[in-house]
């Protein structure tokens, strides 16, 4: 048997599971099946730490056992194609969405998302400092073309469920008042040191925020009539991290 | 790009993981060096990146991959080498280190150090990917002794011999996982005298000392390489003998179930006595 054909026969072995039959000459100090299954388990046990890691809520909400299952079937169903495992784990929202295993449970899947948005929020670095200087010096004139910058790996999320709340409610152990028909928009904001704030938003401020993402400047907008407070607020708390003046041309890129 | 960095001969070093990144940004440990694992700094906009720029001046560095899946019949992955290069160019780390394994075929990766058949065409095939390799990064690579629970019925070489010629071939340099050679010993039978004899010893660059755990099967029980406790007196005896003549710098590891700072910095210490106490027996043998 070449390299080649080993491999394949390994990993047909890895991913068939303990009853499938193994084409594979090997030794060592068990039978051939449970050398296997140590292996089988260092692969799905790795990604089963890597999913709980990013995901603690999620598993909260469904208890260790029933997690274990759905990590287990994802990891068979959707195998990690690339070496770096940071990025496994972006399908486990949607995955969890198509199992009919968790309908009871309508707002797993968003539970999930939002871990996953936190993750990547946690894995941007914060160190812009806003610009105030450059952005007294703008002209008047041109003032109007200002769109504001978030801050790098900001997450926008927008649920018909009240996932921030659920999410605080399972950290604090504490559930009483959750009004399970509301929906929430939230942004999520990279903090420094590998963390991450949520923070709530209304959807005026939501909706303002999204279109600052989309580099629409302040002309296109309907501004609200506290907005030079919710800007100083949003800037001071990093969520605003910068600005840029937003031309005809960079519109057209 | 910076002057490459140097690791002294009896440098004992720790594996750096991320509880203990702003303690040891803080408190600077006494660790002569440090080695990371090069796929969680591939990400030049993220926050280990941040971390990693601040403690490079303070520490010489080695970066250990995991992720090249050397042994494997897939192509390279030329955006995984990228990747490592571009992080290679910014700290010039003093080494770089793989497996002998490989860890994905038809592009599902294992997250694993799977095992390869120790034949002529499993060293024909790694040694050309060492080659490839370190052609592509202008850098010598280590490569790592893996563990393994199992031993293919059609290797024609052990696996001393095979590092042994790999590093002939290939010009490559080796790091020893003492650990990984003592939980093969008792698992597979293999000779602890034997393999260290065969492994040319001018080549080694970096030696490994972790702990394993044992597992029970109906069979009997195993000896896991978990990297996830403290060095066992075996393997610290064989520190001790390896070190009369091997004085390649020396790593604590420790991958799961990470204790705290000082627990590392403990078993840190204490293979400086070993070192000590291997160069007194020398010494009185002399």
């Amino acid at each position: 048997m070449n390299l080649a054909q080993t491999q394949a026969e390994f990993s047909r072995s890895l991913l068939g599971g303990s009853t499938s039959p193994i084409n594979l000459a090997i030794s060592g100090p068990a039978p051939a099946q449970q050398l296997l299954q140590l292996y089988r388990n260092n692969f799905v046990i790795s990604l089963t730490e890597m999913l709980e890691a990013v995901f603690p809520v999620t598993k909260r909400l469904v208890g260790e056992e029933f997690f274990l299952q759905l990590s287990k079937a994802y990891i068979l169903a959707c195998p990690l194609r690339q070496a770096a495992i940071e990025s496994y784990g972006q399908g486990f929202p949607d995955f969890i969405d198509n199992c009919p295993q968790t309908d009871s449970l309508p707002y797993l899947s968003a539970m999930a998302q939002l871990e996953w948005n936190l993750e990547q929020a946690k894995a941007c670095t914060l160190k812009e400092n806003f610009p105030f200087q450059q952005l007294s010096e703008v002209p008047q004139t041109l003032q109007s073309s200002i769109s504001f910058t978030l801050a790098t790996g900001s997450q926008f999320m927008h649920s018909e469920f009240p996932v921030f709340s659920i999410w605080k409610a399972v950290q604090q152990q504490q559930f009483e008042g959750l009004d399970m028909g509301q929906s929430e928009r939230l942004i999520i904001v990279p903090r420094p040191v590998e963390s991450a704030e949520l923070v709530l938003l209304s959807e005026p401020q939501f909706r303002l925020l999204a279109a600052f993402r989309d580099k629409q400047p302040l002309s296109e907008l309907t501004l609200p009539p506290d907005f030079q407070e919710l800007l100083s607020g949003w800037i001071s708390a990093g969520i605003i991290s910068g600005f840029e003046l937003i031309t005809e041309e960079i519109k057209h890129d | 790009m910076s002057d490459t960095q140097t690791i002294l001969p009896q440098a004992i070093g720790i594996g750096l993981r991320s509880p203990h990144f702003q303690q040891v940004l803080e408190q600077h440990p006494d660790a002569d060096w440090l080695e990371i694992h090069s796929e969680n700094f591939f990400n030049p906009a993220s926050a280990q990146r941040l971390i990693l720029d601040q403690i490079a001046p303070q520490y010489p560095l080695s970066f250990h991959g995991i992720g090249l899946s050397l042994g494997s019949t897939d192509p390279l992955n030329s955006d995984h080498l990228k990747q490592l290069k571009a992080l290679v160019d910014c700290y010039s780390p003093a080494l770089i280190s793989e497996h002998l394994s490989w860890s994905s075929v038809s592009g599902q990766y294992f997250n694993d150090l799977l095992p390869i058949p120790y034949t002529s065409e499993s060293l024909l095939h790694f040694s050309d990917r060492v080659k490839q390799v370190q052609d592509y990064l202008g850098r010598n690579l280590l490569i790592e002794n893996p563990t393994a629970y199992l031993s293919f019925d059609h290797s024609e070489f052990t696996e001393a011999e095979f590092l042994a010629e790999l590093q002939h071939r290939s010009g490559c340099d080796l790091l020893l996982d003492l650990n990984n050679i003592y939980v093969n010993s008792i698992n597979l039978g293999m000779n602890l005298s034997n393999y260290l004899e065969t492994i040319p010893v001018a080549a080694v660059k970096e030696i490994h000392l972790a702990g394993f755990t044992r597992q029970q099967l109906d069979s009997g029980e195993i000896l896991i390489d978990t990297h996830g406790s403290r060095v066992s007196d075996p393997v610290w005896s064989l520190f001790c003998a390896y070190r009369q003549r091997c004085q390649a710098p020396a790593l604590i590891e420790w991958d799961t179930d990470i204790p705290a700072l000082s627990v590392l910095m403990e078993e840190a210490d204490k293979a400086r006595e070993y070192q000590q106490m291997s160069s007194d027996w020398q010494r009185v043998s002399a």
